[in-house]
């Protein structure tokens, strides 16, 4: 029995859970498909928006981020995408960047590749298009990549990291945002960053 | 010269007190290997980044409503995400759909007396309404052609997410995303026949695909 859900509580559930409220909205036939469509679509928007506008001549940003937002929902919706919806619109974002320059700048992705790719990317295609950040935090363990989720890309304090993650003290969570640190500088300087302008 | 962790704490800062934040504005305080590392931090935290709170009339002059629309069309219909792909190839092109349905006429042999049907197909393609298992392959090769894309590519869009047959639900519930973008709409509907028609080799492309 499907029950419909107000903004309010549409915007507490996960990108996750709204894509599974959207399908069953869809069957229902329920009008509140669109509003956690569009909640899903504007939420995403900037994010992806701004980490094209990193990579991309800013003529392209908004084709590329449509292009990237709106695969990454269809295949969430039609059960083709991998793994949570967070990752999967990163997995798409760093494939669109990577093909932009792949094919040549002013040829539209979509032109060139399949719609949505359904399949699990191959490992060899993960890592050809990972980003420094991604090649770096691949070389950590689970509860480290945790601690600099939280520390540095949360805003987090390393008395966050202690509370979150077992076994960590502070004196550990410093050295772990250092050591990864020092291995982003270095992988920056060896120029291995995929995709940037 | 600020260093590289001020600068991705003030971002970070500036963006969840309300945001966005314009992470160009932060690159330019710093130069070489620190904004190479300051690009990718920012990076590694957009990508991380939970959803923005929704904002009904943010959304509405956002180019987010637009793609919603696409969506929309697509997730509710019964042709795949040619909705969202079709207005988008045919923009790109700089093609209005009069051109294109004049062009895809002429690849198909259709009759002058045909050409307003090859359109009201055209038209349910772009609207999701016309099944796209029922395509033919004829089609798409012809409709590749005018907008620049393989068949495949066009074939594969069809068969992605939405339904897969043609039915009311699925438009109801996506119908209130958003108005069309004005940038892809186009006055007046296809014509609709004066009297039914008799079925011919354009009802036969567009919808007997996998029949035979």
């Amino acid at each position: 029995m499907f029950r419909p859900l107000d903004e309010a509580e549409l915007q507490r559930l996960d990108d996750d859970a709204l894509v599974g409220y959207m399908r069953r909205a869809r069957t229902a036939g329920h009008p509140s498909a669109a509003l956690a469509l569009a909640i899903l679509v504007y939420g995403h928007w900037a994010n992806v928006e701004r980490r094209i506008r990193l990579k991309v001549p800013e003529s392209y940003v908004e084709d590329l981020t449509g292009d990237v937002v709106a695969d990454a929902i269809a295949s969430a919706f039609d059960g083709t995408s991998v793994g949570e919806f967070v990752s999967w619109l990163g997995t798409i974002t760093r494939r669109a960047i990577a093909d932009f320059y792949r094919r040549g700048q002013g040829r539209s992705r979509l032109e060139a590749l399949p719609a949505i790719e359904p399949e699990a990317p191959s490992e060899e295609g993960a890592v050809e298009i990972r980003d420094a950040i991604e090649r770096v935090m691949a070389t950590l363990r689970d509860d480290h990549q945790r601690v600099v989720d939280i520390i540095v890309f949360g805003g987090g304090t390393a008395a966050d990291a202690v509370r979150e993650v077992a076994g960590v003290t502070e004196a550990n969570a410093h050295q772990i945002v250092s050591r990864f640190r020092r291995a982003l500088r270095r992988e920056l300087e060896a120029g291995g960053d995929t995709g940037s302008t | 010269m600020p260093d590289v962790d001020k600068l991705l704490h003030e971002f970070i800062e500036e963006d969840r007190a309300g945001g966005p934040a314009d992470p160009r504005a932060y690159l330019e305080r710093v130069e070489g290997t620190d904004r190479a590392e300051l690009e990718a931090l920012i990076d590694g935290y957009l990508a991380r980044a939970p959803r923005r709170p929704f904002d009904s009339e943010a959304f509405a002059r956002s180019p987010a409503r637009v793609v919603a629309e696409e969506l929309g069309r697509a997730l509710g219909g019964a042709s795949g995400t040619w909705p969202a792909l079709l207005p988008r190839l045919r923009h790109r092109a700089q093609l209005r759909r009069a051109d294109v349905v004049r062009r895809l006429a002429d690849e198909l042999g259709a009759r002058e007396a045909q050409v307003d049907k090859v359109a009201r197909y055209y038209h349910e393609m772009e609207r999701g309404t016309l099944p796209a298992a029922g395509v033919s392959d004829r089609v798409l090769e012809a409709l590749g052609r005018i907008v620049g894309v393989t068949a495949q590519r066009l074939r594969d869009a069809g068969r992605t997410s939405g339904g897969t047959t043609p039915g009311t639900a699925g438009a109801v519930a996506f119908a209130r995303v958003g108005s069309p973008d004005p940038r892809y709409v186009e006055p007046g509907e296809p014509p609709a026949p004066a009297a039914p028609e008799p079925r011919d080799e354009i009802d036969q492309l567009f919808t007997s695909a996998g029949r035979d």
